[in-house]
């Protein structure tokens, strides 16, 4: 275990500070220096016996996913004693808040420590999978068991070939126009762009009315600005066997199209470090948003004006960004069985249904899915999960977006163009793989 | 015209600085979720304590603000304690080493202590102390910025006074207590102020050390009621709340900042 | 540095210290232990480790000096040291020029200054976020931004402020000064009760006018509180982070991207644990040297050495 080595570390770190704190006061006394001191018993309780069948106990983390109104706690105890119930292995729930959620847990592993199941997006899977974070749980989960799931959530939680997480929820983006600034441009809410052309066409109307027409989150995840146009123009940044694409033909397309928004004013200009537009949204001065069901709950309960939600735009192909939030195990569980059998109880149909019914996310079983039988806003955005691309599945995935960020917000800045902007970002990738 | 002038300046200082204050309670008072763009949004058309109900309903609320005061309270006293102790023997002793001994002490806090946070994690878990008050106090029994500031005015008190009490035949602590403490009791008195500031807003920290929200102090407590999207008025409200106590201590001790330490009176 | 060097046998010399200096060693022991469990420790780890592959789960890798060679061929990390020399020189000054000038206010005899001391405290006590968000909705680069409406009256166009290459760092710069001032105002204001009435009624004497009197009694007088104040702004504005972490993500094209948040970026989302340490060693040199810089011009202090 790497704690053996902190530990060796700071036994050589206090041998020396005793030894310096000895030499320093005493001039004349001979120095004994007391080395034989116990034996390093860290490697002792890492031990434990292992068992067969479930037993014992687990640690899950999650994350608050609602702001607890709907009965999101009492959710999570039910799911530990009717899991105990059922296999007899005691689970310890713990809610954890999102800040520096990563920092925490790599924190905890880093030290023995930490859950045996926890809660991670496909940007952190692959990533934590390379540096054998998480557990692989091929082993304990059938072809049969996932065979339930949509066939982008098992993509999206596995790697090389690999299980490590089960899927809890689904997302997928799709554009939430404003109806009210519809209505004021004459546009049918049944003949809303379904291209890149029509959807061009509509921006420059809604501009010269003097509203924009869409949100673009510069300073945010790269999963919600260049890459659904990137995958829409056909392009993509990276393939399994590396080969950069990002300055491909196709791909430089969605450089130009953000750019274009940009210096027709069809987007905001703070464009380039904005982390959301919700606020010019909200208040009605912009035409439409890649939204998921937060934003469209959001909008219901609030009410600022009547809204209409379309397709994800095509261009050579019809895609969007989801996520997929998903259960991991960690790879220093003690009780790896019992965390894996804990992911697949609490991702089946029925646990589906209460955890994404009090959540408002999409399941990631189709036969889950009726819950929103009754909620026609939230059935058309689980209709679309079948375009959505979980982002860009990819063990460097996280480090590709800042250095592309940096190269589109040079291009906003009028320093260069989109061309130059997809071949410095290539470049920038290149130097990243082969570290 | 020059007093119209800087009363206007003042104005408008007072107004900036005024303002955050004044869009955190009123929007702790709105049914919102979400900021507005609207300049006035915050204006309290339909005040609501909506807000402060959620938070004080959530059942474990009041424990929260326990373990604050607990994490906070321990090691404002110390750190005082230590303030004045330790800027007196950095101003006033001679002993080998001082210097290096201080600047050592001034250099590790140079580090930006994100990665400490690792090391330091392993510690605790060896010494169990995960999960719980240790972590928090412990480490934080005594600071060196509260030294240095202490250490800073006792330097510019004149060096008379003190040989006059040693020729009295005073010994180290009657100087301490009886002359040093009440001369500087102003600066520890400031530096009680920022410690509580620092350690009741201490987010990061807790939020390593602690994941049993029976532990959580009322910072992380109130991450943790928090939505992946925010709630703009609970956190608003939330934000009231931990102001209060950290703001009720500045007015506490600004009585002993106007003192000064106050040198004229004692040559 | 005295140290007595006679030949006295070595338990007397240490009786006398003790009596000398009993109080020292019994407060600096524990205390100096207390460091070297709490900072010395993982000071020194994290040195140890960035000669080695630190990685999360998995024993550390001896790699020499590959991280602290990344270092030369990485731009964006001489960039964000570039940015961070920047930033403390938007910072250090004006905060404590402002925090001085709060401190001349509410020390001046005027009327609620009880009022005012606590009004210019507000912003820090009032938590970062909310302060930071208020901070990015008033300099919002659209054309309604607040700010952006308020220059407008004065016939300037609208400008980009965080999203601008070259304004973005000067708007977290006025944040953070706008954070801390009301800190410094303290420190100043406690260095301001302190100054002998009798020296002002000395220059007053010698006819000086109250500008003379500020700079040739005020200001060299606070110079304990000027060398407290410009260490203190000084480690602060190195270790910026938050506001970038905040409002900007380290853009627009890494113009705010300040050292602590590249080592951030390094350490907990790159997962590279080691040159994330490197980039904090390279930290800590930078506030050391500047520290001593000062230090040295004005630290010193003619009452004391």
């Amino acid at each position: 275990m790497s704690i053996s080595i902190f530990k060796k570390f700071g036994l050589l770190f206090l041998v020396l500070v005793l030894s310096a704190v000895m030499v320093a006061c005493s001039d004349d006394e001979t120095n004994s220096t007391d080395t034989n001191t116990t034996t390093d018993n860290g490697s002792a309780n890492s031990e434990t016996e292992e068992s067969t069948g479930l037993s014992g106990e687990i640690t899950v983390w999650a994350h608050p996913y609602t702001d607890g109104t709907t009965g999101e706690g009492d959710m999570w105890k039910t799911f530990a004693a009717d899991f105990e119930s059922e296999t007899g292995v005691k689970v310890n729930f713990e809610q954890i808040p999102w800040a520096n959620r990563d920092q925490k847990i790599l924190t905890a592993l880093a030290a023995g420590q930490g859950p045996d199941v926890f809660y991670v997006i496909p940007d952190q899977m692959p990533q934590y999978a390379e540096q054998q974070l998480i557990l692989d749980i091929s082993q304990y989960v059938t072809d049969e068991e996932l065979s339930g799931f949509v066939p982008t959530a098992i993509e999206a939680t596995s790697w090389k070939g690999k299980q490590y997480g089960m899927p809890i929820l689904q997302t997928a983006e799709s554009l939430v126009y404003n109806k009210e600034i519809l209505t004021e441009l004459g546009v049918d809410e049944n003949s809303l762009p379904t291209t890149w052309d029509e959807f061009k066409a509509l921006a420059e109307k809604a501009k010269a009315a003097g509203y924009y027409a869409f949100s673009y989150a510069g300073g945010g995840s790269l999963n919600n600005t260049l890459y659904p146009f990137l995958w829409q123009a056909g392009g993509n940044v990276i393939d399994e066997s590396n080969n950069i694409l990002i300055n491909k033909p196709e791909a430089v397309k969605s450089f130009e199209l953000i750019n274009e928004m940009y210096t027709k004013g069809w987007i905001p200009q703070d464009s380039i470090t904005a982390l959301d537009h919700d606020s010019l949204y909200f208040g009605g001065k912009l035409l439409a948003v890649n939204g998921s069901g937060i934003s469209v709950n959001r909008l219901l309960a609030e009410k600022p004006f009547d809204f209409v939600i379309a397709p994800p735009l095509k261009d050579a192909e019809q895609l969007t960004y989801g996520t997929v939030g998903m259960f991991v195990g960690s790879a220093i569980s003690k009780n790896p069985e019992a965390a894996a059998e804990f992911m697949k109880y609490v991702t089946n149909t029925e646990n589906q249904r209460t955890f994404n019914n009090i959540t408002q996310y999409i399941p990631t079983r189709d036969d889950a899915k009726d819950i929103f039988d009754s909620q026609p806003y939230m059935a058309q955005l689980a209709g679309y999960t079948q375009y959505a691309k979980p982002g860009i599945i990819h063990p460097e995935g996280r480090n590709i977006m800042p250095v592309v960020q940096a190269e589109i917000q040079a291009m906003l800045e009028g320093k260069q163009s989109p061309q130059e902007a997809a071949d410095k970002s290539a470049e920038a990738i290149d130097k990243l793989i082969n570290k | 015209m020059k007093k119209v002038i800087s009363y206007t300046a003042l104005a408008i200082l007072a107004i900036v600085f005024i303002m955050p204050f004044i869009i955190m309670v009123f929007g702790s008072l709105k049914e919102v979720k979400q900021a507005q763009i609207d300049p006035l949004f915050w204006l309290p058309t339909n005040p609501s304590i909506q807000n402060y109900i959620t938070i004080f309903s959530n059942g474990i609320f009041l424990r929260w603000i326990w373990n604050s005061i607990v994490i906070t309270v321990i090691p404002v006293m110390t750190q005082m304690i230590f303030a004045a102790l330790l800027g007196y023997i950095f101003a006033k002793k001679q002993f080998w080493g001082k210097e290096a001994i201080f600047w050592t002490f001034m250099a590790v806090i140079m580090i930006p202590q994100q990665l400490f946070i690792i090391p330091k994690y392993i510690m605790f878990a060896d010494f169990g102390w995960i999960n719980t008050y240790w972590a928090l106090i412990v480490p934080e029994l005594w600071a060196i910025m509260g030294v240095f500031l202490v250490r800073q005015f006792l330097q510019g008190i004149p060096k008379d006074l003190e040989e006059a009490a040693y020729i009295d035949g005073a010994n180290d602590w009657q100087i301490f207590f009886k002359i040093i403490l009440p001369l500087s009791f102003p600066v520890v008195a400031t530096v009680g102020t920022f410690a509580f500031i620092s350690n009741w807003n201490d987010l990061f920290q807790p939020l390593i050390y602690l994941t049993n929200e029976k532990m959580f102090p009322v910072t992380v407590g109130l991450a943790s009621m928090l939505g992946k999207e925010g709630n703009f008025g609970v956190e608003m409200a939330g934000a009231t709340i931990s102001f209060i106590p950290t703001f009720l201590i500045f007015i506490f001790f600004q009585r002993y900042f106007t003192e000064g330490i106050t040198m004229s009176g004692i040559k | 540095m005295t140290s007595t060097t006679s030949k006295q046998s070595l338990s007397a010399r240490i009786k006398r210290e003790l009596n000398k200096n009993l109080l020292v060693y019994i407060v600096l022991i524990p205390v100096i232990i207390h460091f070297i469990i709490f900072q010395v420790y993982p000071f020194a780890l994290s040195f140890y480790l960035t000669f080695h592959d630190w990685k999360i789960i998995g024993d550390p890798e001896f790699v020499g000096l590959k991280h602290w060679k990344n270092l030369f061929d990485d731009e964006i990390a001489w960039k964000a040291i570039w940015n961070t020399v920047k930033f403390s020189v938007y910072y250090i000054l004006p905060t404590m020029a402002l925090g001085l000038i709060l401190a001349l206010i509410i020390n001046s005899g005027i009327k609620f200054s009880g009022f005012f001391k606590g009004l210019f405290f507000l912003p820090v006590v009032t938590s970062f976020v909310i302060i930071a968000g208020i901070w990015g909705w008033l300099f919002r680069g659209t054309e309604d931004g607040f700010i952006n409406y308020l220059i407008g009256f004065v016939g300037i166009d609208p400008q980009l402020f965080l999203s601008s290459s070259s304004q973005a760092l000067l708007v977290l710069a006025g944040l953070s000064i706008f954070k801390v001032a009301g800190t410094t105002m303290i420190y100043y204001y406690a260095g301001l009760q302190s100054i002998d009435r009798q020296l002002y009624e000395a220059a007053r004497i010698d006819g000086a006018n109250s500008w003379k009197m500020f700079w040739s009694v005020t200001f060299p007088m606070l110079k304990p509180i000027h060398f407290y104040v410009a260490i203190t702004t000084t480690i602060g504005s190195f270790q910026i982070f938050d506001s970038a972490f905040l409002l900007t993500n380290g853009g627009p094209n890494y113009s705010t991207t300040t050292i602590v948040y590249y080592l951030y970026h390094q350490g907990f989302t790159s997962l590279n644990l080691s040159y994330a340490a490197v980039l904090s060693y390279v930290l800590f040199f930078i506030i050391l040297i500047i520290s001593l810089i000062q230090r040295k011009y004005i630290g010193k202090d003619p009452n004391y050495y």
